[in-house]
């Protein structure tokens, strides 16, 4: 028979679980970000591929796409995912920076010293793919704690 | 209720929402954690002082779109508090392996 200690906890547990629902109720952020960003990003690698902008305007895209996407999200879903350094999710945080950098060299490989088109395509098309693969796992990862 | 393990300043139910929120994301808003806890303003920023007295909850002031808003994240010192609180919990509705045949 269950005591009044394990009632108590069994209900403030109940409450930690509510909670991570309720983060989770955002999953549609976080993917969006990922894909808005990684889209962002990975147009500015064929652009420059295409060589249709210059190498700057490319890499200005870059940086101001993704901080102006990740900015209406954290407005408009009150949550923030991504902050830099020094993050509460180091994981997300070392990825994140693997594949923009990943990116940014790939762009400059791409305007300076003219990759074809077609390998910046793919290098685009893996990076979205891995990237919003990683963001599920992620979510699968999270939900382990509220179904305990 | 008293165990080993249980942070009393995280315990009250309003708290462990939001420390369990905040260990769910990297920031949240003000707005939406009072959202997340059901309480109004008030009470919302009674409990996040007190989390953040206690080191455990860092907060953010920002404007965004020419409006102040007060973000909070959870320190790393206050996540560790709260994963040991819910291993607490967890022990507690565990029934323990009973060393009987």
């Amino acid at each position: 028979m269950e005591s009044e200690q394990q009632r108590e906890a069994r209900e403030s547990l109940e409450v930690v679980a509510s909670a991570e629902r309720q983060s989770r109720a955002h999953p549609h952020a976080r993917f969006a970000y990922f894909a808005g960003s990684t889209v962002v990003h990975a147009a500015a690698v064929v652009l420059l591929a295409l060589a249709s902008v210059p190498l700057g305007l490319g890499v200005l895209v870059l940086l101001v796409g993704g901080k102006t996407l990740e900015r209406v999200l954290q407005h408009r879903t009150g949550v923030r995912f991504l902050q830099g350094a020094h993050s509460a999710n180091p994981d997300l945080d070392i990825v994140y920076s693997i594949v923009l950098s990943g990116l940014v060299l790939g762009a400059l490989a791409a305007g300076l010293h003219g990759v074809a088109p077609w390998v910046a395509v793919v290098l685009g098309i893996a990076t979205a793919a891995s990237t919003i693969a990683w963001a599920v796992l992620h979510e699968r990862t999270r939900g382990r704690l509220a179904s305990a | 209720m008293s165990a080993e393990g249980l942070d009393p300043v995280i315990h009250p139910p309003t708290r462990l929402a939001i420390c369990a929120f905040l260990a769910s994301v990297d920031e949240a808003s003000f707005v939406r954690l009072a959202e997340v806890a059901d309480v109004s303003d008030s009470v919302l920023s009674k409990h996040l002082s007190a989390l953040v007295a206690s080191g455990y909850v860092e907060p953010r002031k920002a404007t965004t779109y020419g409006r102040a808003r007060t973000w909070a994240r959870l320190t790393p010192r206050g996540r560790e508090a709260f994963e040991g609180h819910v291993r607490a919990l967890l022990a507690m509705v565990t029934p323990e392996k009973s060393s009987e045949p």
